[in-house]
């Protein structure tokens, strides 16, 4: 069935080829004689006769050929054969009907307007016409970048349909903000073309903008896989892409801490991505107003090149408690509105209430500077609110819902009791840090209970681990973890090793899991541990001790990086850095409640204005939004009344990057991707893709070369003829 | 002048039917053209004075003469040698030939050979006919009177070309034939074998005969103006050749020359005077010379 033997399209007509015995008859009986004329000085020209003999034959037979040649030649011109290089089925029937898939990269790249036009209006336009020139009989489905996103329930688009009802689902077709993988669309058009009956030919039209990102070497993997599965498929990629775009994206939006106390500064950073000729541009922020409306609170100017993307840096304005939305965006229009903004939301908390525990109130000292330094706080603007209790008693009562974090510093020996208080503040969503220190050598066991061990990474060794040489300090792992994320800027040095630590605990047998910092000689130094909803840091040494103090532990407290570690460790364990309010499309988003948050109904109040109802998690103090409820990218709101008072929680949704990215990639590229012996075939233009969408169904025909070949012998024949017969 | 010349053309002679008027067309063009060239008065020498009458040509007054005697004479000339004069014409079938001129070798030939019958016997030169195949068929005695002319004119008229011919054996046949030194003007195609023909003209030079070679050929012999695939026919033989002829025109051509090369390098040696003129040309080029040697054996 599948051959590269050229088929003729009207085999009668080779019968013709008898044709061919004409000029041989006409060659041996009918030999056209030269023009005959006397010559007298015939006695010069007979001296070359033989070598002339041999000559006129060759002639002879080379014009009888050239005869036999333009007739047969003809003759299979007329018959015209073609064959199918691609192997994708029977041809040569014009009217077989068709069964087409028709898939639509409808990622947000699709709405890239040129010339007047969005790219999906240019696939559509084509597949109207696809669709009318289908033979009778045939059937369509459409499928678009939402597949995938869909169950397999919702999706209506994985049924054939007539050429009338798939060019009104043509129509319909619109960008998607959250485009499944071209790749999962392909599977799914020829999953439908899997089961049609044989009478149809089976053709999928995949209309691409051959964007570098739809056609990823992962995604060409997965297509050359779901091909090599599906047998006599003739596939069309149509190219509906602009050759040089020109587009300015903002990506990426960052907030250096989504859920701040209140009095923190924040920064706002984003990528500049550009596509084309460089160029000047205005990047702005908006804030919402206390009515909702944005605002425009900065603007920069920034020199885009297509070479070097450009990052931009706002801080915020303080902001007062609340959930605050804003966006970033870019000054001016381009080909894709799409990507020129990018969304962000935060809340800003009061300062967060912390309580330090210790034996002696001294201990605490180091520590509440840092969290809370004492002109800061008398002034209200401190991000902490530590508060001190005494280890005696401890915990009087329940801590959840009344402090964001709990701290032990240099805890002695203290009764399961506590442990466990401890262990299921921090299970509902609590932090608790437990520094060790020389207290803990009283009864190091009482560390090694079940109880304690819920909180602490490992049993204790024995003995304290002494290195008074001060060649001893502390080597984050990485800068990646929130607690260390500011000390990014300073990786090149590390400013712990101008403070040595002299005393520490280890831990029995291998290293715990969670390492955030280890020693120089690779003891652990700080190590998280997550119990429940919440965390639990252990740092195994002190930082109760002054420098000066005879027999410290260590001389962490002495500088600035410990104020810095603090704040930020408190940041994380308080929920700050996981109070995660902006997300990426294609992603379910997760808002933290206030505690002890009934079960409420919410209306989620969505970009486009349109609202939703939903419920909250009431056991998890949680509101769960799935991402079919996100549409689309931008600010959105969830607001309830519990007890007369307003609840309001707020997330931003973006694009992810690679959905506006719009680098071409070429054929030959995926072509390589995909194999050679892929039945692919690709198109751009209507002409080209009538010669393609005809090459397919009707073969590679030789009709052209048949002609050309045939000329090629005319003229031959013709010079021959001529110069054998010429007056 | 120019008037007069174009009677010396092929193309017009052929328009006069008649061979006398041709042969007169011809001299007559030829001597007009000749009028202020250094033949002038070559073939003649002083004999006697004799009166001046009304009609004699003044230029012909004796002023020497007249100086002496104060009375007009003229000068009266008469030739001062009288060269016996055989025009010898091949009949070969091959003579007939012509490709797209209207005149054949032999029409050229008649005409020729009229124009210097003409012209010898107004010269009162004894002027003879030879004509010959592959043996010499007719002949007309070398005479000055003027009815010589017309009788060697009326055999020319009557000339056909036809069958085969041999030069040389009849060259032979016509050198024993002669008595007297004479000039022996051959008007052949000459395509037969060039040695023995030039055996036959050593032959006569031997007699003490001077001998002209106006080498005939057609202006297709000479040019090879075919192309494409022709079958050609020997006229005399009937041998056929199927050739391509654009492939033959360069060996053709080189063939032809080397062959009358030999006979213009064979005839200086023997002392022939060798004219290898195409149907195509003036008649002028083949009186000039006969002309010129003439004055040589003055």
């Amino acid at each position: 069935m599948l051959s590269n033997f050229p088929t003729p399209l009207n085999p009668a007509l080779l019968g013709g080829l008898l044709l061919a015995s004409i000029p041989i008859l006409l060659h041996l009986i009918l030999r056209q004689k030269p023009k005959r004329m006397e010559f007298p000085a015939l006695r010069f020209l007979q001296k070359r006769e033989q070598a002339n003999k041999t000559r006129l034959l060759w002639r002879h037979l080379w014009l009888l050929f050239c005869r036999v040649m333009v007739v047969c030649l003809l003759v299979f011109a007329l018959a015209r054969p073609r064959c199918d290089n691609a192997g994708i089925g029977i041809l040569g029937d014009r009217e077989q009907p068709v069964a087409a898939a028709m898939v639509f990269d409808t990622s947000p790249r699709s709405a890239y307007r040129s010339q007047n036009e969005s790219r999906i209006q240019a696939a559509q336009q084509i597949a109207r016409r696809l669709l009318e020139e289908l033979p009778d009989d045939s059937q369509a489905a459409v499928l678009d970048s939402r597949l995938g996103y869909l169950t397999a329930g919702q999706d209506r688009s994985m049924v054939l349909l007539s050429p009338t009802s798939a060019g009104d689902r043509v129509e319909k077709l619109a960008p998607t903000a959250s485009p499944a993988d071209l790749s999962v669309t392909m599977q799914s058009g020829l999953q439908v073309l899997q089961d049609v009956d044989e009478k149809f030919r089976r053709e999928m039209y995949v209309f691409t903008d051959l964007s570098r990102s739809a056609w990823s070497a992962a995604t060409l993997r997965k297509i050359q896989a779901s091909l090599g599965q599906s047998h006599g498929v003739a596939v069309h990629v149509i190219d509906v892409g602009v050759e040089k775009p020109s587009n300015n994206a903002l990506e990426d939006a960052r907030l250096s801490s989504q859920v701040v106390p209140k009095n923190s500064p924040v920064t706002l950073t984003a990528r500049v991505h550009r596509e084309g000729a460089a160029e000047r541009r205005s990047i702005e922020l908006w804030l919402d107003n206390k009515q909702g409306a944005p605002e425009r609170r900065g603007a920069q100017t920034v020199e885009l090149s297509p070479d070097s993307p450009q990052t931009v840096e706002f801080a915020l304005p303080l902001l007062p408690e609340g959930v605050h939305q804003g966006f970033l965006k870019i000054a001016g229009k381009d080909g894709l509105e799409l990507d020129d903004r990018q969304f962000f939301s935060l809340e800003v908390k009061p300062a967060w209430k912390v309580l330090l525990v210790s034996a002696d109130p001294e201990d605490a000292v180091y520590l509440r500077n840092a969290l809370a330094p004492r002109k800061l706080a008398r002034e209200g603007r401190a991000r902490y609110r530590p508060d001190w209790v005494p280890l005696e008693g401890f915990p009087q009562r329940t801590l959840i819902g009344k402090y964001a974090a709990v701290c032990l510093l240099d805890p002695p020996p203290v009764s399961a009791d506590a442990w466990n208080h401890l262990r299921e503040f921090v299970e509902f969503g609590g932090g608790a840090a437990i520094f060790l220190g020389r207290n803990a050598r009283r009864d190091v066991k009482s560390f090694n209970t079940t109880e304690a061990q819920a909180l602490l990474p490992g049993p204790l060794f024995e003995r304290v681990a002494r290195r008074p040489d001060g060649g001893l300090y502390l080597v984050p792992k990485s800068h990646d973890h929130p607690m260390l994320s500011e000390f990014r800027e300073l990786e090149t040095q590390n400013p712990w090793s101008f403070f040595p630590v002299f005393r520490y605990w280890q831990f029995e047998g291998d290293d715990p899991p969670g390492i955030v910092i280890r020693y120089n000689d690779r003891s652990p130094a700080l190590v998280e541990k997550r119990i429940g909803k919440g965390r639990a840091v252990t740092m195994t040494t002190t930082i109760s001790d002054s420098p000066n103090r005879k027999g410290t532990w260590n001389e962490l407290v002495a500088d600035w990086p410990f104020v810095m570690l603090a704040e930020e460790m408190m940041n994380h364990l308080a929920g700050g850095s996981g109070g995660r309010m902006n997300y990426s499309m294609g992603q379910s988003a997760s808002l933290s409640l206030p505690a002890e948050t009934p079960r409420t109904r919410f209306l989620l109040q969505k970009p486009d204005g349109r609202a939703a109802r939903i419920h909250s998690d009431a056991d998890s103090n949680r509101l769960r939004i799935s991402r079919a409820q996100i549409p689309q990218p931008g600010n959105y709101l969830a607001e309830a009344t519990v007890n007369d008072q307003a609840i309001v929680a707020g997330f931003s949704v973006n694009l992810l990057p690679r959905t506006t990215r719009l680098e071409r990639i070429s054929q030959e590229e995926i072509k390589e991707g995909l194999g050679e012996s892929a039945p692919v075939q690709f198109a751009r233009g209507q002409e080209e893709i009538n010669r393609a969408v005809g090459k397919a169904r009707v073969g590679n025909e030789w009709f052209e070369g048949l002609v050309l070949l045939l000329s090629l012998f005319l003229a031959v024949e013709y010079v021959f003829a001529n110069r054998f017969y010429g007056s | 002048m120019a008037n007069a010349e174009k009677y010396l053309k092929p193309e017009v002679i052929q328009r006069i039917k008649r061979l006398d008027l041709r042969a007169q067309f011809i001299v007559k063009g030829f001597l007009q053209g000749m009028h202020a060239s250094p033949f002038h008065g070559f073939s003649v020498e002083f004999s006697e004075h004799r009166k001046y009458t009304e009609g004699d040509d003044p230029k012909d007054i004796d002023w020497l003469v007249y100086a002496k005697t104060d009375k007009y004479y003229i000068k009266k000339f008469e030739a001062e040698t009288n060269i016996t004069g055989y025009l010898v014409m091949d009949l070969s079938r091959s003579m007939g030939y012509t490709h797209s001129q209207d005149l054949t070798k032999f029409d050229y030939g008649i005409c020729l050979a009229a124009a210097l019958c003409y012209l010898m016997v107004h010269q009162q030169d004894p002027v003879g006919l030879v004509t010959f195949d592959q043996k010499i068929r007719d002949s007309i005695p070398p005479k000055s009177k003027r009815s010589q002319l017309g009788r060697v004119l009326s055999l020319l008229a009557r000339l056909k070309p036809a069958g085969e011919t041999d030069v040389a054996a009849s060259l032979i046949q016509l050198a024993s034939m002669l008595r007297h030194r004479s000039l022996i003007m051959l008007f052949s195609d000459l395509l037969g074998d060039p040695d023995e023909v030039m055996q036959a003209i050593y032959r006569l030079r031997h007699g003490g005969h001077d001998v002209i070679v106006f080498h005939i050929l057609d202006e297709a012999e000479v040019r090879f103006p075919f192309s494409g695939m022709v079958e050609f026919e020997d006229p005399e033989n009937q041998e056929k050749l199927v050739i391509d002829a654009d492939d033959y025109k360069k060996s053709y051509l080189r063939e032809l020359e080397e062959f009358c090369e030999k006979y213009r390098r064979e005839c200086f040696k023997a002392g022939a005077d060798y004219l290898l003129i195409d149907t195509s040309m003036q008649f002028d080029k083949a009186l000039t010379e006969y002309l010129i040697n003439r004055r040589a054996r003055c």
